[in-house]
């Protein structure tokens, strides 16, 4: 029997997640593994043209991600994955900084996957960077369909950034969050999702965030 | 939201406590604290190693990787970071943030280059004071053996200058004795500075961190709150409870 075999009759999701070289990829895997996924690590374009989920996690400064994608390779099977094979794909953080084109915080063009450019926050009342726990207000219908039951109180998760994403067409905004400014905190469009914040550090919160995108099929 | 952070001292491996900056008392192994605070869902963990600067001993990433595997919460690691690639294997191996100190000193290149290729929110400067003899606080290195000329308030703008996304402040007469905050050099560098302060040095309980908030600091930390136990110092790992804590979350 094949891996693949075994693992869709043992009934376990197979998530790849991207290793660009940059941070917690470990984090990602243990917490994925915790809900009972069945990890793959994709370094380079075979590995991710034979990803059937994708994660892109990061940390680190947004010309530092392109450039490593672009070192790597990466760059043809990731669009290829999303706009050829259309298979859901969630960037977490940088990496999801990485799904849009452009950033304040450094050069480099993004993957272009979404009408996002990223945004340094205004210094002003708040401290910059956002450091800590703060809420997602999810949109009803992203609410309905990425979480399966509904959920019982605010969710909140880790944050650390100081860039953050900027879109002009709202119907992309499924989650904001309040600090200082509103900001979007979660994007999403048909098979894409990008979320600013941290799901791996973001205990519960965040293993009921993956355990979701694992049931995931895309925006209706 | 202000966080309460627990500091995990590591010598050598082991989780130990000090009293002002001296004194280290075995507490255990750091991954049962950890695996403890896991699950009491803390809002984030400190891991210091303190004898890596003195021994130039490398960071312990097997530690950070473990500590990666067990717990889902965000956490800091420093003690003797001195290099590029040092940093990048702890940012690497799972930590969120690297805590430097001694290298702000000798190595000015390094905070620039980490906060170019990782951003200042993985980059925190550590700085650790005390009180001269004739009054004035100056910043101490190499776990308050060398003076330095610097005041608290100077430093930390000048950190601030080189890049670093975060300062942890520690009052060294105050660690490990649960005596209170110095809210007084915690507000002056607050207000000098633009980015996130961690007040650290202490603290005895909720209201602490209740002042803190108030003044604003972005978070709280404790070491021997959360490590030990009443007089006698019996090691008991706890948190706050977060219903009773109003005030320090809401």
């Amino acid at each position: 029997m094949t891996l693949d075999v075994y693992l869709v009759y043992r009934k376990r999701t197979v998530v790849t997640i991207v290793d660009l070289g940059l941070g917690n990829l470990g984090s990602v895997a243990n917490i994925l593994r915790r809900i009972d996924a069945s990890v793959q690590i994709a370094q380079t374009s075979r590995e991710i043209d034979q990803a059937t989920k994708l994660i892109l996690p990061g940390v680190g400064a947004f010309q530092s991600g392109v450039r490593k994608i672009d070192e790597l390779g990466l760059r043809g099977a990731l669009l290829s994955a999303a706009l050829e094979r259309k298979i859901p794909l969630l960037g977490i953080c940088l990496g999801g900084q990485l799904l849009g084109t452009q950033s304040e915080e450094g050069s480099g063009e993004g993957l272009g996957l979404l009408p996002m450019r990223v945004k340094r926050f205004v210094v002003g009342q708040l401290r910059v960077p956002h450091v800590g726990w703060s809420g997602v207000e999810y949109a009803d219908p992203f609410l309905k369909g990425f979480f399966s039951e509904p959920l019982p109180s605010p969710r909140r998760y880790y944050f650390v950034h100081s860039f953050h994403f900027s879109v002009e067409d709202s119907s992309l905004i499924q989650g904001r969050t309040v600090y200082g400014e509103i900001f979007p905190s979660v994007l999403a469009h048909q098979n894409l999702i990008a979320a600013q914040f941290h799901p791996e550090k973001s205990h519960r919160f965040g293993m009921e965030f993956f355990a979701a995108f694992l049931k995931w099929k895309g925006m209706s | 939201m202000f966080r309460v952070i627990p500091v995990l001292l590591i010598d050598q491996g082991r989780l130990v406590k000090t009293r002002k900056f001296s004194k280290p008392k075995y507490v255990g192994d750091p991954m049962n604290a950890v695996r403890i605070f896991n699950e009491k869902e803390v809002d984030e963990l400190l891991l210091i190693d303190i004898t890596a600067t003195e021994r130039r001993t490398e960071p312990r990433l097997e530690l950070i990787q473990d500590v990666g595997s067990e717990a889902f919460v965000p956490f800091g690691y420093g003690g003797g970071v001195r290099t590029f690639e040092q940093a990048r294997s702890v940012l690497r191996a799972g930590a969120e943030k690297v805590i430097l100190q001694e290298s702000i000193f000798t190595e000015p290149d390094l905070v620039p280059r980490l906060v170019h290729e990782f951003g200042s929110q993985a980059v925190v400067a550590s700085i650790d004071y005390r009180k001269r003899f004739w009054g004035g606080n100056r910043v101490y290195r190499h776990r308050g053996r060398k003076v330095t000329a610097w005041a608290p308030v100077d430093f930390a703008k000048h950190c601030e200058k080189t890049g670093v996304g975060e300062i942890f402040l520690t009052n060294i007469d105050r660690e490990g004795t649960r005596e209170g905050i110095d809210l007084t050099e915690a507000r002056a560098v607050i207000e000098a500075v633009n980015i996130p302060v961690v007040v650290h040095g202490g603290a005895k309980g909720p209201e602490d961190f209740k002042e803190l908030r108030a003044l604003g600091a972005s978070a709280g930390a404790a070491g021997a709150l959360f490590v030990f136990h009443g007089e006698m110092d019996s090691v008991l790992i706890s948190y706050l409870d977060r219903k009773q804590s109003s005030g320090i979350w809401d």
